[in-house]
């Protein structure tokens, strides 16, 4: 069976459960911190490395500029509480700005904190705003 | 979409919010400072769990860069006037959608605070405008929107 492939417009970050508005890229990182376990019983030279913790993180850049957008950046970063921070492929429908969620079988979500932000306001270009969400728990 | 010359930087003095002149670049950085908080309470069916993780600190700093220019300007803060707020022990700073004549009128505050400069730097190269860079390091809280920064 031929699998459709997915443009990076569609492959679409969601906080909270909407789509970061007019987003331009996104990266989702999943890492396992891996420790070898090999001890003097172990025969032989390989190792044997065994997952201990698994971590995940999220980072999205956007040309979302409106005040209330860029306040709420803001309030995020302060805010003491965590956020739902997923991803998901997006329908590909007119009117639909690309941000319908298809629940895809690789989409995720779980909970994070907005650990890092760049607000970005250069002369004649876009107001740029870039995060990074660091994943607090398990992905769902 | 807004353009980068609508937003800008204001330095607060005497109850007077002065725009920073003839500026070209700005960029607000925020970063958490966050800590592991697995503990062996912490249970996960696969025996490798996720990492769970709490704010402990936050910081955040301020980045400009503005054209040099000789004279005065009674309506926005030169080049002149930042040297002159370096030895400042804190300064109060507004980042705020700005409009009207020169981009310089105040409208919707989306945050402000208070900071210190802690690095100011020009060049002045042939065949180049002259120009200088500012970081403000933050200092205490950032308050979003229209709030009005207090002292801590």
């Amino acid at each position: 069976m031929a699998l459709n492939k997915l443009k990076g417009q569609n492959f679409r970050v969601f906080v909270g459960s909407s789509a970061v508005p007019e987003a331009s890229s996104c990266q989702v990182t999943i890492s396992g911190n891996m420790e070898d376990s090999k001890t003097k019983d172990s025969e032989g030279s390989f190792g044997m490395e065994q997952m201990t913790s698994r971590s995940w993180s999220v980072q999205v850049d956007s040309y979302e500029a409106t005040a209330d957008s860029l306040i709420a950046v803001i309030q995020q970063f302060v805010s003491d509480g965590k956020v739902t921070v997923g991803w998901d492929e997006t329908a590909t429908t007119a009117g639909t700005q690309n941000r319908t969620p298809n629940n895809a079988a690789f989409a995720r979500s779980g909970q994070a904190i907005l650990n890092d932000f760049t607000i970005s306001a250069n002369n004649r270009t876009p107001i740029q705003v870039t995060r990074q969400f660091t994943g607090s728990g398990a992905l769902a | 979409m807004d353009k980068g010359q609508h937003l800008r930087l204001f330095i607060t003095e005497n109850s007077s919010d002065k725009v920073v002149a003839m500026s070209t670049e700005l960029s607000l950085h925020g970063s958490a400072q966050t800590e592991n908080s697995t503990t062996k309470d912490t249970t996960d069916s696969t025996g490798a769990v996720w990492d769970e993780n709490d704010v402990v600190g936050r910081t955040y700093d301020i980045n400009f860069s503005a054209l040099i220019a000789s004279g005065t300007d009674t309506g926005g803060k030169t080049f002149a006037d930042i040297l002159a707020k370096v030895d400042d022990e804190i300064i109060n700073w507004k980042i705020a959608l700005a409009s009207g004549e020169q981009n310089r009128t105040m409208g919707r505050i989306i945050v402000s605070g208070q900071g210190k400069f802690t690095n100011v730097q020009a060049t002045g190269q042939v065949s180049q405008q002259a120009a200088y860079s500012g970081t403000i390091n933050g200092y205490g809280p950032l308050v979003p929107g229209p709030q009005q920064h207090t002292n801590p």
